[in-house]
């Protein structure tokens, strides 16, 4: 068979064809080290150079093709030109490898024939013929033509403007870029505003008019604290609309930190324990707790970077401060049983949620759009390589599967990290561990120190309240076995009577036992009192043991004999059930001795051994030394230097005010994610974020005092055909609650709600029955709360942006579910007593949607509720309210 | 700007949604903007542009990528040749790297390796019917369905990863972030034949959010009323708060209800005539009052014979769950649902069928869930005479490679890895042509070569086959690429 051809000749075609696909996309930032130099020179030559520059110096060099030009030239490319034959054509081109390699026509030998940098010559050769025109009239650089002056004008403003636009370099640390000049200085309020207003003057869209007081203030009150106003609010409010002052008394709402701590449980992924009893699959028992940590630490506008410390690292830093420690619940919460998966989980999300890198990509190989190679992916690994899960006590309980603090500490101070061959844990590199370190492409100070922990931290049983409870424990064993014997009937059988006295002799021994180990604890190792107290431990556990082996072994023998009788009568009688009943109970009381037996024999050769201090310690002490990798990390992922930590931040924060990042893709700042809409005001954010001292807080002040936010989110038709997707923001963006929220003013609507804070997590399927905040449900794989997830509610396993879809399930979960019912009961309660209807509907349009009704919304209302209005009818028209799609919607 | 409002006059959104009063603020709505409407309607009322061969569609996507060369497209090649290299063979050079990076698009992706060693074919072929078309004896029920098939064999995409499920629901790669879905051109282009009833359903999870989400089966700007609308198939509860848990509440109060809600919701429009989610929420809540009763009754699927409750495979464990999405589709499409897309092998991940290694177990495995499920929907449609104007089409993102997925030679080779540069997807009914083979793979299965087709040619073809000129369904403001539209399939067409 001949070499095929036919698909060579489909394929070029197809080819051609793609071209037309080929949108703008973000400019390649540096693939290697190479790149990063040549981008030193770079940054002086402009957008232009840089494109040449990494197709020269990429490993993978494609041929100039029209990608290149698109990135030099600007969309306008896309639309004029249709194939990478503008210069080259397509037999010449073939086996080429840069441009470099393209001096087969005119333009190109131009380009071979000067000396320098690539960059350069193109530059200069550009400028030394007709060529740039040639392109941007749509011809190849060489073509000849008659000149459209118009297109020509048109184009080379588009080029420049191209060529002038905001340098957007996520991986460079941030500078603060100075507010553009604009052309309607009246405009902004914030200088956030003045970067809105450059791209609406660019684009010739006009701003909507500021919102009247009432839609923002109901606007403002749901994004900061997820409720309503309410009446009484809105009243206050228009009659003496002061907009900072509001905005304070919200933030410091503590409904503020329940509504962003959910945000926050979005992104850094919370979620309840899985498994099944005593199995656990993912994250933590009492996971809750770091919950409530991210509400309060929200709610006290604890610094970004301080809760970094905290998540990252508070287990070393603040190793004796439990408040502080329920903050590494982010570390905990990536528990997965599968150790690969979770050490997977840590570097791929943590990359995502507070670089916005897709780390996860370098496990298999080098990343394929950003300069990450695969040993980045390991080295990060390393970081999180000797951490481990485990739950403390806390005051009350001493069974932690009750109860508990799931935190992080340092297992291993020696664990080491091996590359997979490509990312498969089957085939580790064991001859080279790979060290701790951050990506290198980002920059930035990682100084590994280790770190020395308190007794408290390696030695959690030792604390008071533990000791306390362990010992009173015990000592109440002694008194309940005691009781026991004391209230034992005189006539009682003697083996009875005996193995009760065996059982109080074991319990006081077990006593003696933790008390004893307790008092070697106070003494420094070692020392003559340690060894002595440590000999007195040995001794009286092996005594306590045998103890225990004695009277288990008795009691076992009782109970089987007891047993075997009761059987005997069991089978006389034929009572198949008791018969089955007790046989199995026999059967386990027999295997109780074999124990029993075994345990004694092991106690009874103890006790023939020689004293010594080695006695066997009850509780695990845990290393007095943590590696201090996460410190290391956590401080550099909070540093000023580090590029991405506060771009990222800020764009998750604007996106929950204003529906859209300005980076769309949030977990994706590399080059595989899309592009800004406005890179200068992300950055300058970024920067006013870390000017603030990482304040979340003023972040938001700055933000829902801006114009910007002031907006109405009426339409324009002119706006509307420039920007239908309002990317440009010439409007606020109109956006529906989430669910938790949807459910939450359910709730606070009818004044049911029950705004008591934190605490363990309430069963999802008490979700229509509870009336606590949404936050405080059960939010586990397979155990969601289907009200929340019918609205669209967040994944278990990752949520970096909600999206918003609207479903006949939605009106259902709305129109007929018991929290609806039971909120347009205790509405109609309310209403339907007032004498006057009409007022009543005013009222309840403003309690319920925010607003005063229109007078044809009124009377609606009124000829719903009909001459013979009675309860009922009024329970119904709450419930139409409660499905008013102005209910769910911000405005 | 929601493309709906602009297909009506604001007057005629007003009446249309039964608003009559006259006077009432239509004068705001109208003169808001100083002007009424903006624009002229682009299509005025939702009957094809031309008569229309297929009524419904089933959409089958099995996540993944299923072996094309274990399904549908056999090459005794990789057999005479298993365990060579491509270089050994005849058909040296036929991967031609150059090609595929260009084909591609995305220089980067071309760093995925190809693997040369050839995998012989991992189950063997029977040729069914008249038609003699060859089918894997993985896929012996389709097989026995091939005198009603075509198969377009010579499919191509241009992501070379999962993204590619994206791709092959809207055209565009994943970067570029969400476009209409097929499901939504075709009810933003039709409409709905049962007011009782979504025009687009989703059956079975979606593929997973790493590569599209909602992605694969949204609106993206044809507005959220037109994303397809996903629905359980469980028989104890086929609809979620389908009750009020106002024991009291009548049907008929419900209806007042809604009636009242809609005329408020309306109202709340005045100022916001270009909303699509308000749009999208009174038709929500118009569409969910019938759904609740219309749902549990096509949901019913205790209601079907037993036979052909067997035929479907509800009696197997392993082939019920796919079989009862296929019998539920049957009856969507019965009343009137224009789209139904049915997903198998959703895995949080990249899917079911994407089999890096052990193939043979994994592919013979899940084509035992869907072989007889599929082939019964056929069947099943055909005896009723509704596979005239059903379409049924079963595809995956792309297609196996024809070399042997190695591991630096560590592993045994039993996988295949991802392949875009050929594949099949198989159709039935709706106007195609019946028992015919479209289009070819070269001889390793490697390239398509003849009658290649982007996925965009597929919807083209679903599109022409319902009647409707993708390029007659413009969208104003939103500029579409010449290959969004693609190219009618003619060879498919009967």
């Amino acid at each position: 068979m001949s070499k095929p051809v036919a698909y060579l000749n489909a394929v070029s075609r197809d080819r051609a064809n793609l071209l037309l696909f080929n949108k703008p996309r973000r400019r390649a930032v540096g693939r290697n080290r190479e790149f990063r130099l040549l981008s030193l020179i770079v940054n002086r030559i402009g957008t232009f150079a840089a494109t040449l520059l990494f197709l020269t110096t990429s490993t993978q060099a494609t041929p100039a093709n029209k990608k290149a030009f698109e990135k030099h030239f600007g969309p306008l490319l896309v639309e004029s030109q249709k194939s990478c034959a503008v210069c080259h054509v397509r037999e010449e081109a073939h086996g080429a490898e840069s441009l470099e390699d393209f001096p087969h026509n005119d333009f190109g030998k131009k380009i071979g024939a000067l000396d320098g940098k690539i960059a350069d010559r193109l530059n200069t050769t550009l400028q030394s013929g007709p060529y740039l025109d040639n392109i941007l009239l749509g011809r190849r650089p060489t073509e000849n033509g008659p000149n459209d002056e118009t297109l020509l004008a048109k184009n080379q403003k588009r080029y420049d403007a191209h060529r002038n636009r905001y340098p957007w370099k996520p991986f460079e640390k941030v500078n603060r870029p100075a507010p553009p000049e604009i052309a309607n200085t009246s405009w902004p309020r914030s200088e956030i505003d003045r970067f809105v207003a450059a791209e609406h003057e660019r684009l010739g869209l006009t701003p909507r008019p500021e919102t009247d007081p009432q839609t923002w203030l109901r606007r403002v009150t749901i994004d900061l604290t997820g409720l309503a106003p309410t009446p009484e609010e809105i009243r206050t409010f228009t009659a003496d609309p002061n907009y900072e002052k509001k905005v304070d008394e919200l933030l410091a709402s503590p409904r503020y930190g329940e509504r962003w701590g959910r945000h926050f449980m979005d992104v850094w992924r919370y979620a309840d324990w899985t498994g099944y009893k005593d199995d656990l699959r993912e994250s933590a028992r009492h996971i809750w707790s770091w919950r409530d940590w991210i509400v309060e630490s929200l709610n006290e506008d604890k610094t970004y970077d301080r809760m970094i410390l905290e998540m990252f690292a508070g287990d070393e830093l603040w190793p004796g401060n439990e408040n502080t420690l329920r903050a590494t619940g982010y570390l905990a919460r990536n528990f997965h049983r599968d150790r690969n998966q979770w050490m997977d989980d840590v570097v791929s999300h943590t990359s995502q949620a507070f670089l916005g890198i897709t780390m996860g990509c370098s496990k298999c190989h080098d990343h394929m759009y950003d300069p990450f190679p695969q040993t980045d992916y390991y080295s990060m690994r390393a970081i999180f390589e000797p951490y481990q899960v485990r739950t403390d006590r806390v005051p009350g309980e001493l069974d932690v599967m009750k109860a508990g603090l799931p935190r992080a500490y340092d297992a291993s101070l020696t664990a080491k990290t091996y590359l997979f061959d490509r990312g498969d844990e089957r085939f580790p590199n064991k001859e080279q561990a790979i060290p701790p370190a951050i990506p290198a492409a980002l920059g930035g100070d990682f100084t590994i120190k280790e770190i020395p922990l308190p007794e408290v931290a390696a030695k959690p049983w030792n604390r008071d309240f533990v000791r306390k409870e362990r010992i009173d424990e015990r000592t109440e064993a002694v008194a309940t076995a005691k009781k026991e014997l004391t209230d034992l009937p005189k006539d009682a059988d003697a083996e009875k009577r005996k193995e009760l006295e065996l059982h109080l002799a074991a319990m006081q021994a077990k006593c003696d036992a933790l008390e004893a180990e307790y008092a070697v604890a106070g003494e420094k190792p070692s020392s003559d009192e340690w060894k002595a107290e440590a000999t007195s431990v040995f001794e009286a556990q092996r005594k306590a043991a045998k103890l225990e082996a004695e009277w288990k072994s008795l009691a076992a023998q009782n109970k089987i004999a007891k047993l075997e009788s009761d059987l005997a009568a069991a089978k006389k009688e034929k009572d198949s059930g008791k018969i089955s009943t007790m046989s199995k109970a026999l059967s386990k009381a027999k295997t109780d001795l074999t124990t029993a037996k075994k345990d004694l024999t092991a106690a009874e050769k103890k006790m023939a051994e020689k004293v010594t201090t080695k006695f066997e310690p009850t509780e695990k002490t845990y290393p007095d030394k943590s590696t201090g990798r996460r410190t290391a990390f956590a401080k550099w992922l909070g540093s000023k230097e580090n590029p991405l930590t506060a771009r990222v931040a800020a764009n998750h924060i604007w996106k929950r005010h204003f529906e859209h990042g300005i980076v769309p893709t949030m977990n994706e700042f590399g080059a595989n994610g899309r592009e800004p809409s406005h890179p200068a005001l992300l950055d300058w954010l970024a920067a006013e974020f870390m000017t603030n001292d990482w304040s979340i807080k003023a972040l938001h002040k700055e933000i829902v005092l801006s114009a910007t936010y002031r907006m109405e989110s009426t339409p324009e038709s002119g706006n509307l055909e420039k920007d239908p997707d309002n990317i440009y923001l010439w409007r606020m963006p109109t956006r529906r609650m989430e669910g938790e929220i949807v459910r939450d003013n359910l709730l606070w609507v009818a004044g049911r709600l029950d705004t008591a804070m934190g605490g363990p997590d309430i069963p999802n399927d008490e979700a229509q029955s509870s009336t606590r905040r949404s936050i405080y449900l059960r939010h586990a794989h397979e155990k969601l709360v289907e009200f929340v997830q019918i609205f669209d509610g967040p994944k278990v396993s990752e949520c970096y942006a909600r999206e918003e879809s609207i479903q006949p399930h939605q009106a259902l979960a709305l129109h007929n579910s018991p929290l609806t019912v039971a909120a347009a009961e205790k509405l109609a309660e309310d209403f339907s007593h007032k004498e006057n209807d009409q007022a009543a509907i005013e009222q309840a349009f403003l309690q319920l949607i925010g607003r005063h009704p229109r007078e044809e919304e009124a009377q609606l209302c009124l000829d719903f509720l009909g001459e013979s209005e009675t309860n009922r009818d009024w329970q119904r028209l709450m419930n139409v309210l409660l499905n008013h799609h102005e209910f769910v919607t911000v405005r | 700007m929601n493309p709906d409002l602009l297909r009506k006059s604001r007057r005629t959104f007003l009446g249309d949604t039964g608003m009559g009063f006259t006077g009432m603020a239509l004068s705001a709505m109208l003169f808001r903007d100083g002007k009424a409407a903006t624009k002229e309607p682009v299509r005025l009322d939702a009957e094809p542009h031309f008569p229309a061969k297929a009524k419904s569609v089933i959409w089958i996507f099995n996540i993944g990528g299923v072996s094309h060369l274990e399904s549908f497209d056999p090459k005794p090649m990789l057999n005479k040749y298993a365990g060579k290299t491509f270089d050994e063979t005849p058909f040296a050079g036929v991967e031609n790297e150059d090609e595929i990076k260009k084909a591609l698009l995305d220089p980067s992706k071309a760093k995925r390796e190809i693997y040369k060693t050839i995998m012989p074919l991992q189950t063997g072929y029977k040729r069914y019917g008249k038609s003699g078309i060859e089918v894997s004896d993985w896929f012996p029920e389709m097989g026995s369905m091939a005198d009603d098939l075509t198969v377009a064999r010579g499919m191509w995409t241009i992501d070379n990863n999962h993204g590619a499920q994206l791709t092959y629901h809207t055209g565009r790669k994943i970067t570029e972030g969400a476009f209409p879905t097929i499901g939504s051109w075709v009810s933003y282009g039709l409409g709905t034949l049962n007011q009782n009833l979504p025009e687009f359903v989703v059956l079975g999870n979606p593929s997973a959010d790493c590569c599209g989400a909602a992605w694969t089966h949204g609106a993206s700007y044809l507005g959220p009323q037109h994303a397809g609308v996903r629905m359980k198939v469980d028989p104890k509860n086929p609809l979620s708060f389908v009750k009020s848990a106002d024991d009291k509440l009548t049907s008929q109060e419900q209806a007042e209800n809604f009636g009242l809600l809609g005329k408020l919701n309306r109202l709340a429009g005045i100022d916001y005539p270009d909303d699509a989610k308000l749009q999208a929420r009174i038709k929500s809540y118009e569409l969910a009052f019938q759904m609740q009763s219309a749902v549990p009754e096509v949901m019913d699927l205790e209601k079907e014979h037993p036979e052909i409750r067997k035929m479907y495979g509800l009696e197997d464990d392993k082939r019920r769950p796919f079989g009862e999405k296929c019998l539920a589709a049957r009856r969507l499409v019965e009343r009137g649902v224009r789209f139904v897309q049915i997903f198998h092998g959703y895995t949080g991940n990249a899917g079911a069928w994407d089999s890096h290694t052990k193939i043979k177990d994994n592919h013979s495995r899940l084509a035992n869930e869907v072989d007889q499920p599929v082939a019964a929907l056929i069947r099943d449609l055909k005896l009723r005479g509704l596979l005239d104007d059903t379409l049924v089409v079963w595809g995956s993102e792309f297609g196996r490679t024809p070399g042997a997925e190695f591991r630096k030679g560590k592993l045994k080779g039993d996988g295949r890895d991802h392949h875009p540069h050929g594949f099949n997807v198989v159709m039935a009914g709706g106007g195609t042509k019946k028992g015919h083979i479209y289009g070819a793979t070269d001889e390793l299965g490697f390239h398509a070569v003849e009658n290649r087709h982007y996925v965009t040619d597929l919807h083209a073809t679903v599109l022409h086959l319902m009647g409707l000129d993708p390029r007659a369904l413009e969208v104003p403001g939103r500029k579409r690429l010449e290959k969004d539209f693609g190219e009618v399939m003619h060879g498919v067409i009967a």
